[in-house]
């Protein structure tokens, strides 16, 4: 299953869109971005299947919540995730 | 340690409540031992476990005061700590703010020591009805802010929110309002109120722990910090990150007394605070007739006008602070003496030398306990005995 993380800033913003998204029967789980796509130090992100990026998105910008990019999630080996920027 | 064999009677719950309801106590040890991570801090199953019970606070509160977004939300120690952040970081050098002659040292106290460094203010005074006068008589083209007590902790007198929001708005004038004396007494919505800023305590009416307080700021609304440090967010940053709530909670939340302010909020909504309104004011309607039918007895409290479950009055001769103290002592009942923290209120009462001694009550007061306790205050009256 191919994922996306949607990279926010606060925690507060990430749990907010893990509830509206869940709230509309998309899978959305928050995590602490991985530290190689993470803009300015730590920040908070939702991790949703792929497919679903751009409910989650519209999602974001209902709520006004600032994107600070979109990233694919590629298991490139055992162990190893590359992180592929997509907006 | 108390002589006395009699139950307890807690009459001082504007300072704090006392007794809270059985799930706040449950919360605190609930999130200690199964999501005692430390919120919006790594990634972790506990730490992720702990935002949870954060956020949900946030969106609770939100429902209770009809606040928009939980982004607007922001946790506290208490509300001297939230009236400091929004008063300093609102106020610049050259503004004018107005403030009501029933505030509280936590919202005096930060605006004189402004005063010291340019931002000048007023206090509105009282008219005849002892309500303080037209509040836009007091308007400069300077004036940023006006800061209202909702409902003295003195008096339990409640402003008029609504038409000082009104016209708050007319001059587009910051309205920020103190409500620790009113929140979870009283219905609040910020939007219908025209409320900017909302500060408030947890420990008191919401029934939260102690150390615990709630700052709102209106989304469009960009304050300045007075606290700076961790945030849990944009690190590599050398601010304090813009984004709320983040910008204002700094360092470590204190998630177990969130998680059990959160109850505390859930105990309010299904109660109903328009139940426990009727309440207290049959409490208070009990204890001001009964106050008032005694001789050498002086009150402070008015419930001709709308105000909360807060009476304070003063026995003809009598130090305020020694009969607190011989209710404690030989009656097991706690109430609070002398001033309240409230210097200006007392200016307003004349009461600054005497201090007065104030009976507050929360919902699970009865009506049993107000008459037992005018009758211990006839006898101290009438006896002299304390």
């Amino acid at each position: 299953m191919d994922y996306s993380i949607i990279s926010l800033s606060s925690v507060t913003a990430a749990k907010r869109v893990e509830r509206a998204a869940l709230e509309n029967g998309i899978l959305c789980q928050t995590l602490h971005t991985p530290k190689v796509i993470s803009k300015y130090g730590c920040s908070h992100s939702v991790r949703v299947k792929k497919v679903a990026t751009e409910k989650v998105l519209l999602i974001c910008r209902q709520l006004g919540i600032q994107v600070r990019g979109v990233y694919e999630e590629k298991i490139v080996g055992k162990g190893k995730t590359e992180y592929v920027q997509i907006g | 340690m108390c002589k006395s064999a009699e139950k307890l009677i807690y009459f001082d719950n504007s300072a704090t409540t006392y007794l809270k309801p059985d799930n706040v106590y449950k919360k605190i040890i609930s999130v200690m031992k199964k999501q005692g991570g430390n919120a919006g801090r790594g990634g972790h199953r506990l730490a992720n476990a702990a935002s949870d019970i954060i956020f949900d606070a946030r969106l609770n509160v939100c429902s209770l005061f009809g606040i928009n977004s939980p982004s607007e939300v922001c946790f506290v120690s208490n509300a001297s700590m939230g009236l400091n952040f929004a008063i300093k970081g609102v106020l610049k050098n050259g503004d004018h703010v107005i403030i009501s002659p029933f505030e509280h040292n936590s919202v005096l106290r930060p605006v004189y020591k402004l005063s010291q460094k340019g931002v000048s203010y007023t206090v509105a005074t009282v008219g005849k009805d002892g309500y303080f006068e037209d509040i836009e008589r007091f308007i400069k083209p300077e004036t940023r802010v006006i800061v209202i007590n909702h409902a003295s902790n003195v008096t339990g007198r409640i402003a008029d929110l609504k038409k000082i929001g009104e016209t708050a708005k007319k001059h587009n004038i910051i309205f920020m309002v103190d409500a620790s004396q009113s929140a979870g007494h009283v219905d609040i919505d910020v939007n219908e109120l025209g409320i900017d800023i909302l500060v408030c305590s947890g420990h008191k009416g919401m029934f939260g722990p102690q150390g615990t307080g709630i700052m709102y700021i209106n989304r469009n609304l960009q304050l300045d910090t007075v606290f700076e440090g961790g945030s849990g967010s944009m690190s590599e940053l050398l601010s304090q990150p813009d984004e709320m709530p983040d910008r204002f909670e700094v360092g470590t939340q204190n998630a177990p007394a969130i998680g059990a302010l959160s109850e505390g909020v859930n105990f309010l909504k299904n109660t109903k605070i328009q139940n426990i309104k009727a309440h207290e004011e049959m409490l208070t309607d009990i204890m001001i007739k009964g106050l008032k039918s005694m001789n050498n007895i002086c009150v402070y409290s008015d419930n001709l006008n709308p105000m909360t479950g807060v009476v304070s009055f003063n026995i003809a001769g009598k130090d305020s602070v020694e009969v607190a103290n011989a209710l404690s002592e030989k009656y097991n009942i706690m109430v609070r003496g002398g001033l309240h923290c409230s210097m200006l209120t007392h200016k307003t009462l004349d009461t600054l030398k005497s201090g007065c001694i104030r009976a507050s009550f929360c919902c699970f007061n009865t009506k049993n306990e107000v008459e037992k306790f005018l009758n211990i205050i006839d006898t101290i009256r009438c006896f002299d005995v304390y």
